[in-house]
């Protein structure tokens, strides 16, 4: 199958090759050797001054439906209005809000100008089918532990350096509108929030620095791929028996981004705040994370791999599910990165959870998330530098207290009274100290080790 | 220069792969490519519908049932199993698009160089040799641009999404649920029964080659 889709592809590019040519490049015949040189393995896309932009009142609607009799849930909907991809304001030459106004505050901007590489002709995306080849150094598994000689899968990879891009959209959540957007509209005694959201200086890729050496970080770009997920036999070593799963499709890859978000709800004086309305949103209130780094692994080819299924009461439900580790050997001494017969017990020596010298499969396995520079000394009680902070707009602004309870507590403890006595001091109205802050930064994250080892999403809809 | 013709819209993509035919690979003649006209490139105005009409909405005077607007996927291992998209309809408009052949970078972008993405097992940069290390034929190469000058316009419902069973159960609404839909559309400031397409730019040039 795979050989003739591939040459039908080739033919395709072929065909568009010969199909048009432009008026500054006159059609040039290519040479046997330069037609041979297309091996048929995939699909290149550049993207040059490039911008994406939906109308601010174009949406993205997710439709809810009257809650089940006896709930005292109300009907939800949601829709995310004005979905972008621009230059990031690092980059661009001219930001404007959603309601055509000019804007300055970078980050507070939703539109940027166009991007001149967001997929550069040599760091493109690549769209092709692959067969990855199980050796020595790296093997590839189905899920019953035994090698995939040659695991095929169809894979879009995302550039690994591209111009720095930036992303948002507004959405509305609506609740306790009876028939939703497209009912009658009779029933007033709906809610609805409007909120934005603004990623900046975003790149579909990122690195970590591999035990502590900045100077071979280890770097992830964003892979989404499609395989056939295989046969996964029944197993009931410990925890009982597991259903064997069928041959079936399945889905895979990993999501590496890194960049800033801003999220806000605060509209200016005068915008309408209106249902359907497109908000005019100040630039700076909301809350912030700057210096983001996240890989998320969801499914390891070929043994784990996000797949569909119907539900045992076959009602028309369905499962989405990240399938579970199953206990093999091989499996998990790979998915934790365990070198077999390495160590004491015949296990333990290449243990990936260590402080230093994990083995790279450790990063392929286990995802992150960061915030901020991880300089956790810089941030200060009003830092915009990086971190995760919050940006007021109200006259006042914040005000910081300390966590003690009371002034005297110190004293009081002390104190032949305060020893014995279980009863704390009674609180006291203690002064913050500090006042009037436009700005709080609560600090930094780092998350190591995330790895998903069963997910499973199934709809209950309508019973 | 517009051309407003849909078959040679069809033309373009009538070689993707839905017939699985094999064809080897030949090398043209340079009199055969030379014969090849069309050298200012092409315009297309390209419009589907489905099930809806042209803003969008779905088709009042359809002949079949409204509860016949249904999509079905089957996936592998999952026999009489069809995952129904069901009630959908939609349109998609897209106008003034150009396609032409341009000519790639003439030497590295600040971007080349990193291949560590396309790596395979062996360390090697899958991209070899049309997108290896600079310098290599990835640059000054002729590839398919096209560009679109004026907004799309899409407008898509789906009324929701559930398992349905049987040989046919992809024309059939069985069960009880009726799981969470989709719809892509055009605000209409809180005004009612006013459904119209979304309005999308998508600016600057796509470039494709094969490899």
């Amino acid at each position: 199958m795979w050989p003739a889709l591939l040459k039908i592809v080739r033919l395709q590019v072929a065909f568009c090759l010969a199909l048009a040519c432009s008026g500054t490049h006159a059609l040039q015949a290519m040479d046997e050797d330069e037609m041979a040189a297309v091996s048929g393995a995939g699909l290149v896309l550049s993207l040059e001054d490039w911008r994406f932009l939906a109308s601010p009142g174009s949406y993205l609607e997710v439709t809810g439906d009257p809650p089940p009799v006896g709930s005292t849930s109300q009907r939800g909907d949601a829709r995310w209005y004005g979905i972008s991809y621009s230059a990031a304001s690092s980059i661009s030459t001219a930001d404007e809000s959603y309601d055509g106004t000019s804007c300055v505050v970078g980050i507070g901007c939703p539109i940027g100008s166009a991007i001149p590489l967001a997929a550069a002709v040599d760091n493109p995306f690549i769209i092709r089918v692959f067969d990855y080849v199980s050796e020595g150094t790296r093997d590839y598994y189905n899920p019953d532990g035994s090698i995939v000689d040659q695991p095929t899968v169809f894979e879009l990879l995302a550039p690994t350096s591209h111009d720095k891009l930036k992303a948002s959209f507004w959405s509305e959540l609506l609740v306790g509108l009876d028939g939703g957007y497209h009912g009658s509209r009779v029933d007033t005694g709906f809610q609805f929030l409007q909120s934005r959201v603004i990623m900046d200086e975003v790149e579909l890729y990122t690195s970590i620095d591999m035990n502590n050496n900045p100077v071979t970080p280890k770097k992830f770009g964003t892979v989404w791929r499609m395989y056939q997920y295989p046969t996964r036999p029944a197993y009931s070593t410990t925890y009982g028996p597991l259903p064997g799963i069928p041959a079936t499709y399945g889905l895979g890859g990993t999501i590496a981004v890194s960049g800033d978000m801003h999220f806000s709800a605060r509209q200016k004086a005068g915008s309408a705040n209106a249902l359907e309305s497109v908000p005019s949103f100040t630039e700076t209130a909301g809350m912030y994370f700057k210096g983001v780094d996240t890989v998320l692994h969801l499914g390891v080819m070929h043994y784990m791999s996000l797949i569909l299924d119907d539900v045992p009461a076959q009602d028309g439900n369905f499962t989405i599910e990240l399938t579970t580790l199953p206990e093999v050997p091989a499996l998990y001494n790979d998915y934790y990165s365990i070198s077999p017969g390495a160590g004491p017990g015949g296990l333990a020596a290449g243990l990936g959870y260590k402080r230093t010298n994990r083995p790279e499969r450790y990063y392929e396995t286990h995802g992150f998330w960061r915030i901020g520079d991880q300089n956790f000394g810089n941030n200060g009680i009003s830092g915009t530098g990086d971190g995760i902070y919050f940006m007021s707009e109200e006259p006042g602004g914040f005000a910081a207290f300390s966590d003690r309870r009371s002034e005297d507590q110190d004293a009081w403890e002390l104190s032949e009274l305060g020893f014995f006595n279980l009863v704390p001091p009674p609180p006291t109205q203690k002064n913050p100290n500090n006042q009037n802050l436009s700005t709080v930064n609560l600090g930094e994250v780092n998350v190591q080790g995330i790895l998903i080892q069963n997910l499973k999403i199934t709809t209950l809809s309508g019973t | 220069m517009m051309i407003r013709f849909l078959a040679v819209a069809m033309l373009v993509f009538a070689s993707l792969p839905t017939t699985g035919r094999l064809f080897a690979m030949d090398a043209m003649s340079e009199a055969d490519l030379a014969d090849v006209a069309a050298q200012q490139g092409i315009a297309l105005d390209l419009y589907l519908g489905i099930n809806a009409d042209s803003d969008g909405s779905g088709r009042p005077d359809m002949t079949v049932p409204e509860g016949l607007r249904r999509l079905g996927l089957r996936f592998e291992g999952r026999t009489d199993e069809w995952l129904t998209l069901k009630n959908y309809y939609g349109v998609i408009e897209v106008s003034n698009l150009f396609i032409d052949v341009a000519v790639s970078s003439s030497g590295p972008t600040a971007h080349a160089g990193d291949g560590s993405q396309f790596e395979d097992s062996n360390g090697n940069d899958l991209r070899d040799p049309l997108l290896g290390s600079p310098g290599g034929s990835v640059y000054n190469l002729p590839l398919v641009q096209f560009q679109l000058s004026d907004p799309l316009r899409l407008a898509l419902t789906i009324e929701s999404i559930g398992i349905e069973y049987g040989p046919q159960g992809y024309a059939q609404d069985n069960s009880l649920v009726n799981i969470v839909g989709v719809k892509v559309g055009q605000g209409s400031d809180g005004a009612l029964n006013t459904f119209q397409p979304a309005s999308i730019r998508m600016e600057g040039r796509i470039g494709v080659f094969g490899f």
